[in-house]
């Protein structure tokens, strides 16, 4: 670092000290806080959001391809034009995929104008068994933008997609219907929860579908996880008896339990998992919550810290597949160093097993920093998991998309057919044989569609 | 209500510290620090949208204290745009005279565009790389990359002979 440099940091640093400490929050910064950020708020702190969930999905990455060998896989990856909005005005962000069968499969995911404060739309698309083509999506009315995050299909004629709609109030759960014809939005039952989101969504039968997110209590740091069950008439939230998340005792606020991904191999066995933060030193432990056909209930399980003395615990799961009572895996990252602004590249993949007794950790094959986003089983010796890889060579950061395979024994890095930046949000199997992957690719963000076959 | 009251005191104690600091950088200006950070905080205080990911409040915070400052700036041109119209000034007053020591890299830093010095605080100050930096300036790392060049050009030919000497 030449000797310029190192000064205007100092000097920097310096200056920052010199200025003010922070007044106490005003009376009427708590006030706005009881009644929510006011309406300015709420379209740009989803664009910030989205903004960050992209980066981490690597989005915006200048990237480069990955290669390692294959082993044993029972299938081979391709790439498969999806289609897109105006890619010279839009970014297309897919994020969840679900086949019901060779001949029918979503994903769905959001676009939006690549500009500061645009609002997100609904993007919908599906494959007819020859092609991606995009399906018109339910009319929403909406303040920030709606997001759809999670889909799941038991047939031709019956399919869920789930996320959450940003009102002038706040986030509020969404959930729309595909009946063979066209989409349309469903009425949440619960509507007492003053912010809730939803992220994904499981289909057991066509009267039995799972949707998983959670809820929260904006003024008064707290949340929970939230599971909201379709019985065939209507989407019913479930309630919790189990007691909550033990934290350590200088916490001042939280738990915030959060579930991003739902699984189940039957009706009565369905896992959802994600993260318990605490508030406001923002550790997060993995969370893992099970249901027995009667209730749920909180499931141990494990994490892993960071090197000491650098950092928080840092944990949390972004996927679950579930293939016997006996047999689920659950996948997401953990913080390696903890650092001041906590970059999301110090994070790593991280793979937990539940083999009918508990959760434990799996070791992965070193591919650096990342982390896993989405996890599908086509059986026990046949199971695949996906995300990115992070890089940040010389100030530069790039993302590459992230494909590792079990064999039964262990995880081993497979070869991604996309060159170029790339990430990979979710995998599904493909009942009859196979695997989609769906993710984005490019900037501005493009859709990326792999399939195994 | 007391013990919700001091969770969120107790979250902007641990958070708004580095927010001023940041604001302090971006602005030159003390009381509007504050009050950029209070507002930051108003608009973010424990909303779901950001514990997707767990470790991002403090990011949330700097995004949102970013663009509150540049929200300023241009509210102020416009502003001061209008005032001198009315005064039928040719141009805006200069500010303050210097004081000691660090003022000067102070006054240089304030005479940056303010695009220019948001790109050298987030590279300098917050240590982003220049990819997290475009993340939060909106633009490609490449343009984060020539907008520190050029502040530090301009840096270099203000302060060099004092400040650039170990």
């Amino acid at each position: 670092m030449d000797p310029f440099e190192r000064r205007l940091r100092e000097d920097l640093g310096g200056l920052a000290d010199e200025g003010p400490r922070p007044a106490p929050l005003s009376a009427g910064a708590r006030r706005s806080l009881r009644l929510r950020a006011g309406r300015t708020a709420t379209a740009s702190v989803l664009v910030v959001a989205l903004l960050a969930y992209g980066a981490w999905t690597g989005v915006r990455a200048i990237g480069r391809s990955t290669s390692g060998p294959a082993t044993g896989e029972a299938c081979s990856w391709s790439a498969v034009p999806a289609p897109s909005a105006d890619p010279t005005r839009y970014e297309t962000f897919l994020r969840s995929v679900a086949a019901s069968g060779p001949n029918d499969a979503w994903a769905v995911g959001t676009y939006n104008e690549a500009r500061e404060g645009a609002g997100s739309f609904v993007e919908i698309q599906h494959w007819d068994g020859t092609a991606w083509t995009e399906v018109h999506p339910p009319a929403i009315e909406t303040y920030g933008g709606p997001s759809v995050t999670g889909v799941a299909a038991t047939g031709p004629d019956d399919a869920w997609a789930v996320g959450f709609n940003e009102e002038e109030g706040g986030g509020v759960s969404l959930a729309v219907h595909w009946d063979g014809t066209s989409w349309t939005s469903a009425s949440m039952h619960d509507s007492s929860l003053p912010e809730s989101h939803l992220f994904a969504v499981a289909a057991l039968t066509p009267d039995d579908y799972w949707a998983a997110g959670g809820w929260a209590k904006p003024g008064d740091l707290r949340g929970g996880g939230l599971m909201d069950q379709w019985n065939g008439t209507s989407w019913e939230t479930a309630t919790w008896s189990a007691p909550a998340t033990p934290h350590p005792a200088n916490e001042t606020g939280g738990p915030y339990e959060l579930l991003n991904a739902v699984a189940g191999s039957s009706s009565s066995d369905v896992w959802a998992v994600g993260q318990s933060q605490d508030v406001p030193l923002s550790q997060s432990r993995t969370w893992t919550v099970h249901w027995d056909g009667q209730d749920w209930a909180i499931v141990q399980s494990p994490n892993v810290d960071p090197e000491p003395g650098t950092g928080n615990v840092d944990n949390s799961l972004q996927s679950v597949a579930a293939i016997a009572p006996d047999d689920a895996w659950a996948v997401g990252s953990y913080q390696l160093k903890g650092t001041r602004l906590a970059a999301p590249a110090t994070h790593r993949p991280l793979a937990i097993h539940w083999d009918g007794g508990r959760w434990s950790v799996v070791p992965l094959p070193e591919v650096g920093q990342g982390g896993l986003n989405g996890v599908a089983a086509v059986g026990p010796h046949d199971v695949w998991a996906v995300g990115q890889t992070v890089e940040n060579p010389g100030g530069a950061y790039s993302v590459s998309p992230l494909l590792l395979h079990w064999d039964g024994t262990a995880w081993s890095r497979s070869n991604v057919p996309v060159q170029g930046d790339a990430s990979l949000s979710a995998i599904t199997a493909i009942p009859g044989g196979g695997l989609w992957a769906v993710g984005s690719q490019g900037s501005p963000s493009r859709p990326m569609v792999l399939r195994c076959r | 209500m007391a013990q919700e009251r001091g969770r969120l005191e107790e979250l902007y104690a641990r958070h708004a510290p580095d927010a001023v600091r940041l604001a302090y950088l971006l602005t030159g200006d003390a009381p509007l620090a504050q009050d950029l950070v209070q507002e930051a905080f108003v608009r973010l205080g424990g909303r779901l949208v950001h514990l997707r990911r767990p470790e991002a409040f403090g990011a949330y915070l700097r995004q949102t204290v970013v663009n509150l400052s540049r929200m300023h700036f241009r509210r102020r041109r416009v502003e001061r745009a209008a005032m001198e119209r009315e005064a039928g000034l040719a141009r805006a007053g200069s500010r303050e005279p210097d004081l000691a020591g660090r003022d000067v890299v102070r006054q240089a830093l304030l005479r940056l565009p303010e695009r220019q010095r948001a790109a050298v605080v987030l590279r300098f100050y917050e240590d982003l790389s220049d990819g997290q930096a475009a993340d939060v300036l909106r633009c490609r790392p490449g343009t984060v990359a020539s907008l520190v060049h050029r502040a530090m050009q301009r840096l270099r030919a203000e302060l060099g002979p004092e400040t650039g000497e170990e």
